[in-house]
C-alpha cells in the first residue's frame, strides 16, 4: 500500500483520510479529559470556596462579624463565584437575613448586569435571574426592560423575579405583558402571578372582563382567580360565561365557578351542561355537582349516560371535594354495574 | 452470465460505500448538531432555576403509568422508586399485564394495596381488566391488574386510568431520577404545543442504588454491559440530540417518555400490533399533527434519566436487537406513506428516509456489503488495499463517534466520576469496532428476516432482580434471583443481574 501511495491517489485519499480521523480521535479524547480535568477542577474549586466561606457568611449573619470580613476573602477571580453562592442562600432566607445577603451581594452585581446586554439568551436569563434575586430594589427598572427582550426565556426570567417580589406594582408590568408568554404553560404564569398575593385580584378581574384581550391572556387570569378563589370574580366570570365562545376561556370559566362560585350562579352553568363540546360540558357537570345542594340520584342517571367518561369523572372529584361520599358512591356502584 | 454477476456484485460494492459515507455523514453531523445543542441546553438550564419553576402549583400534575409483567423480582423496589421521586402532584399507575409470577402479590404485601373504583378516562380497547386497586399507604398508588395483552395493551390500559394532562411511560424495572419528572415537563412547560418528551435512557449495570435511586455512576463490570453503556450514550447524547436540534425527533424510549394524554387517547393510544410501540406512537402522533395542520413539537431532553438494566448474555442481547429491529420494521413499513412526502416536513423528508434506509435496510446494505466484498477479495477482483484502507476508515471513524459520544457526556452531564471509567470508555469506543458492531448488525439482520417472516412476540427477558445489602455493593450470580428487598435504605448493584 506505502508504494502505492504516490501512484494511486484514491489510496492516498483514503490515507490522507484515516490520518485525520486519528488526528480527531486524539483531539477528542484530549478534549473530554481537558472537559474532565475542568470539571474535577471546578469541583474542588467550588469546594473550596465553601469551606472559606461558609463560616464567615455564618458569622455574619448571626451579626458577630462586619460584612468587609467577607468581602476581603472574595478574590477579583472568584466573583462570580460568589455571586452564584450568594444566590444559593438566598433562595433559602427571607426576611432581615435575606436582606443582609442582598446587602453583601450589591458591590458584585454592577458588573452581572453589563450581562444583561450579552449575546446569548441564557447568560442574559441568568444575570437577570440573579440581580432580580440578589438586588431587585436596585436594579428594579433594567428588570422590567428585560419584560421586552426579544428572548422568552429572559422575559421569562424577568417576570417571575418581579411576580416574587411580591409587589403588585411591579407585578402589574408583567400582566401588561402577559400576552408574550402566549407559548407558556397557562397554569404557571397564573401560579406566578397568585405569589404576588390577593392584590393581584382586582386587575386581574379587570384582564378577564377585557373582552378586547387575547383569550389565552384572559384564559390566564381566570386560572389565577380560580388559584385565589376569588368570590367577586366568580360573580363576574358567571356574568360573561353567557357571552364568551373560546372554549379554553369557558373551561377556565367555569373553573373559576367551580372553586369560587355560589349556588345563584348556577342559571348561567346549568345551559352549559348540554354542550356539544365534553370539556366544558364535563366541567359544566362537575359545577352544577357541588354547587347544586339538591343534585340527586336522577342527575346521577344523566351524568352516567354521557358519551365523555370525563364527566362522571369530573363529578366524582366534584363531590368529593364537598365531602358527598354518598353519592359518590352511588356513582361508583352505578358505573360498575354498567 | 458470471460477468453480469460481477458487475452486480461491483454495484453492489458501489451501494455498500455510498450507505457507509451517508449514514457516518449523518452521524458526524448529529454529533457536531449535539455538541452545540448540549452547550446551549446547560445553559439554559442553568438560566431556568427549574426547582423554584415547580416548586409553584402551575406544574402540571403527571401519571406515571408502569406496565409489569412476570417483575416479582424488581416490582417493589421500582415502584418504591418511583414513590420517591420530586415532584409537586404524580400518581403512579401499575399495570400488571397478567404476570404468571407473584407481581401482583408483592405488590399487595408491599403497599397494602385494596380493591378500589376508578372510573375510565378513556376507551381505548385492552385486555379484560381483572380489578383496580390503590395503596392504603400511599394515595398517588393505583394498580390495574389485568389479563395478559402485551406491553401496548398494558399501556393503553394505563392511559385509560391517567386523569392528568401529562403522562409518562415508563418500564417497571426502570429507576427515574429523582428530578426526572420536572425535567422531563420542562418543554411542556416552555411550549404548550409540545405533544411528547423522551429523555435520556442510561445503562444502571453498575451503579449503585440506594432507596430507590442511583447514588453511584459506575460502568458494569460485564464486558458486554459496558459496550452498551458506551452504545447507548452515544444513541442518546449524540444521536437524539442531533435530531432534536433538526427539530425531527422520531423516537421518544419506551423506558422514559412523556405525551399529552387527550391526544394520545384521540390517535388510539398505543399500537398492540407492534412491538415497536414507542417508536409507532411518537411516529403517529407526527403524522396524525401534520395530517391536521395541528401546531405541535415533539422534544428530547438530555438531562432526566432513567436507569435501565440491559443483557449481560449474548442470548438475551440478541433477542433485544432482534426485537427492535422487528419493532423498527413494523413502524416504518405501516407509516411508509410519510417517505419523501413534502408535507411531512422535515420528519418526511429527513428523518423517516434516514431511519427507512439507513437503519431499516442497512443492517441489510452492509450485512450483504461484507459477503460482496469478501467475494470480490476472494475472486482476486478486489483490491486488497482498497479494502484494507476503507476497512480502517470504517474502523477510525466508529471510534470517532464513540468517542464524540463521551466526550460529549463531559461536556454536558459527566454522569461516570470515575478517570478509571472514562478511560474504559474511550478504550470501548475503539474496541466495540471489532467485533461488537458487526455481531450487533448481524442480530439486526436476523431481526429483519425474522420481520419478513412475520414474527410477532417479545421473546422471554429475564430479570433476577435488584441485590440489595446494608452497606455495600454487591455482585449477585447471574441467574440467581434476587432476595426480597428489606424495608428502608438498601444499597442496590445492579450489575450482571441477569
Amino acid at each position: 500500500m506505502i508504494d502505492d501511495l504516490g501512484r494511486d491517489p484514491l489510496i492516498l485519499a483514503l490515507v490522507i483520510g484515516i490520518v485525520g480521523l486519528i488526528v480527531l480521535a486524539l483531539a477528542l479524547i484530549g478534549t473530554a479529559v481537558r472537559f474532565r480535568v475542568r470539571n474535577n477542577r471546578t469541583g474542588r474549586e467550588w469546594s473550596r470556596r465553601e469551606r472559606t466561606w461558609d463560616p464567615l457568611i455564618l458569622m455574619v449573619l448571626s451579626g458577630a462579624g462586619p460584612d468587609l470580613a467577607i468581602h476581603e476573602s472574595v478574590a477579583p477571580a472568584d466573583r462570580l463565584y460568589f455571586i452564584e453562592y450568594l444566590l444559593r442562600y438566598a433562595r433559602r432566607l427571607e426576611g432581615p437575613e435575606r436582606a443582609v445577603i442582598e446587602r453583601i451581594a450589591e458591590p458584585y452585581l454592577g458588573p452581572l448586569v453589563n450581562r444583561i446586554g450579552h449575546r446569548d439568551e441564557a447568560f442574559r436569563a441568568r444575570a437577570i435571574r440573579t440581580v432580580g434575586t440578589l438586588g431587585q430594589a436596585r436594579y428594579r427598572d433594567v428588570i422590567v426592560a428585560a419584560l421586552d427582550d426579544p428572548s422568552d426565556l429572559v422575559a421569562m426570567a424577568a417576570a417571575r423575579s418581579l411576580t416574587q417580589s411580591g409587589s403588585p406594582a411591579l407585578a402589574a408590568a408583567v400582566l401588561a405583558k402577559l400576552s408574550r408568554f402566549g407559548r407558556w404553560r397557562p397554569s404557571l404564569i397564573a401560579s406566578m402571578l397568585v405569589r404576588v398575593g390577593p392584590a393581584m385580584a382586582e386587575p386581574l378581574r379587570a384582564m378577564m372582563a377585557d373582552a378586547s384581550a387575547e383569550p389565552a391572556v384572559r384564559v390566564i387570569a381566570v386560572e389565577a382567580l380560580a388559584e385565589l378563589s376569588d368570590p367577586l370574580a366568580a360573580d363576574a366570570a358567571a356574568r360573561l360565561l353567557a357571552g364568551v365562545t373560546d372554549r379554553n376561556l369557558v373551561v377556565a370559566l367555569l373553573g373559576l365557578v367551580f372553586v369560587a362560585g355560589r349556588a345563584e350562579h348556577l342559571k348561567v352553568v346549568r345551559p352549559l351542561v348540554a354542550s356539544p363540546d365534553a370539556p366544558v360540558r364535563a366541567r359544566a357537570y362537575a359545577t352544577v355537582a357541588r354547587l347544586d345542594p339538591g343534585f340527586s340520584t336522577d342527575q346521577i342517571a344523566q351524568v352516567l349516560r354521557d358519551e365523555s367518561p370525563w364527566v362522571p369523572i369530573r363529578v366524582v372529584e366534584a363531590l368529593e371535594s364537598i365531602g358527598a361520599r354518598r353519592l359518590v358512591a352511588e356513582i361508583n356502584a352505578a358505573a360498575h354495574r354498567a | 452470465m458470471t460477468e453480469a454477476l460481477w458487475r452486480v456484485v461491483w454495484w453492489f460494492n458501489g451501494l455498500v460505500l455510498a450507505y457507509f459515507l451517508i449514514l457516518n455523514l449523518s452521524y458526524t453531523a448529529s454529533s457536531m448538531m449535539a455538541f452545540r445543542t448540549l452547550r446551549r441546553h446547560i445553559r439554559r438550564l442553568r438560566a431556568l432555576d427549574l426547582d423554584d419553576l415547580l416548586s409553584s402549583v402551575g406544574a402540571p400534575p403527571i401519571t406515571l403509568i408502569a406496565p409489569a409483567y412476570n417483575e416479582e423480582a424488581t416490582c417493589v423496589e421500582s415502584v418504591r422508586s418511583l414513590l420517591t421521586l420530586q415532584y409537586p402532584a404524580f400518581e403512579v399507575v401499575v399495570v400488571n399485564d397478567g404476570s404468571k409470577d407473584r407481581t401482583i402479590e408483592r405488590l399487595t404485601e408491599a403497599f397494602d394495596l385494596t380493591p378500589a373504583d376508578r372510573m375510565a378516562s378513556g376507551t381505548v380497547p385492552t385486555a379484560e381488566i381483572r380489578g383496580i386497586l390503590t395503596s392504603r399507604s400511599h394515595r398517588n398508588l393505583w394498580v390495574v391488574d389485568k389479563v395478559n395483552g402485551g406491553k401496548a395493551d398494558a399501556l393503553n390500559a394505563g392511559l385509560n386510568r391517567c386523569r392528568t394532562p401529562i403522562f409518562c411511560a415508563i418500564d417497571a424495572d426502570s429507576i427515574l431520577d429523582r428530578d426526572a419528572l420536572s425535567r422531563i415537563v420542562r418543554p411542556f412547560l416552555e411550549d404548550r404545543t409540545t405533544v411528547a418528551a423522551g429523555g435520556v435512557v442510561r445503562i444502571a449495570n453498575g451503579c449503585v442504588v440506594r432507596d430507590g435511586s442511583v447514588v453511584e455512576v459506575g460502568l458494569p463490570s460485564s464486558f458486554l454491559a459496558q459496550l452498551q453503556a458506551l452504545e447507548y450514550l452515544r444513541a442518546f447524547l449524540a444521536g437524539r440530540v442531533g435530531w432534536e436540534a433538526a427539530g425531527s425527533t422520531l423516537l421518544i424510549s419506551g423506558a422514559f417518555g412523556a405525551f399529552r394524554r387527550d391526544l394520545v387517547a384521540a390517535i388510539g393510544g398505543y399500537d398492540t400490533a407492534t412491538v415497536g410501540e414507542d417508536m409507532e406512537l411518537t411516529v403517529r402522533l407526527h403524522r396524525y399533527c401534520l395530517e391536521r395542520g395541528i401546531a405541535y413539537h415533539v422534544a428530547f431532553v438530555p438531562d432526566p434519566a432513567a436507569w435501565t438494566e440491559c443483557p449481560t448474555t449474548f442470548r438475551v442481547l440478541r433477542r433485544q436487537r432482534d426485537r427492535w429491529q422487528r419493532g423498527l420494521i413494523e413502524t416504518l413499513v405501516k407509516h411508509r406513506a410519510m417517505l419523501f412526502r413534502a408535507r411531512y416536513g422535515r420528519i418526511g423528508l429527513i428523518a423517516f428516509p434516514f431511519y427507512f434506509f439507513m437503519e431499516m435496510l442497512g443492517p441489510v446494505i452492509e450485512g450483504f456489503g461484507y459477503l460482496a466484498f469478501a467475494a470480490t477479495l476472494a475472486s482476486g477482483r478486489g483490491s486488497g488495499q482498497y479494502f484494507t484502507a476503507f476497512l480502517l476508515v470504517s474502523i477510525v471513524l466508529g471510534s470517532v463517534l464513540s468517542i464524540a459520544a463521551v466526550a460529549l457526556e463531559e461536556l454536558s452531564f459527566h454522569r461516570y466520576p470515575k478517570s478509571a471509567d472514562l478511560a474504559r470508555l474511550i478504550w470501548l469506543g475503539v474496541a466495540e469496532n471489532f467485533g461488537y458492531r458487526q455481531m450487533t448488525m448481524f442480530w439486526r439482520l436476523t431481526g429483519t428476516f425474522s420481520a419478513l417472516r412475520g414474527k410477532h412476540g417479545w421473546g422471554k427477558m429475564e430479570r433476577v432482580g435488584f441485590a440489595t445489602a446494608a452497606t455495600s455493593a454487591l455482585d449477585p450470580q447471574p441467574g440467581a434471583a434476587g432476595p426480597t428487598p428489606p424495608p428502608g435504605p438498601a444499597v442496590i448493584e445492579a450489575a450482571n443481574r441477569r
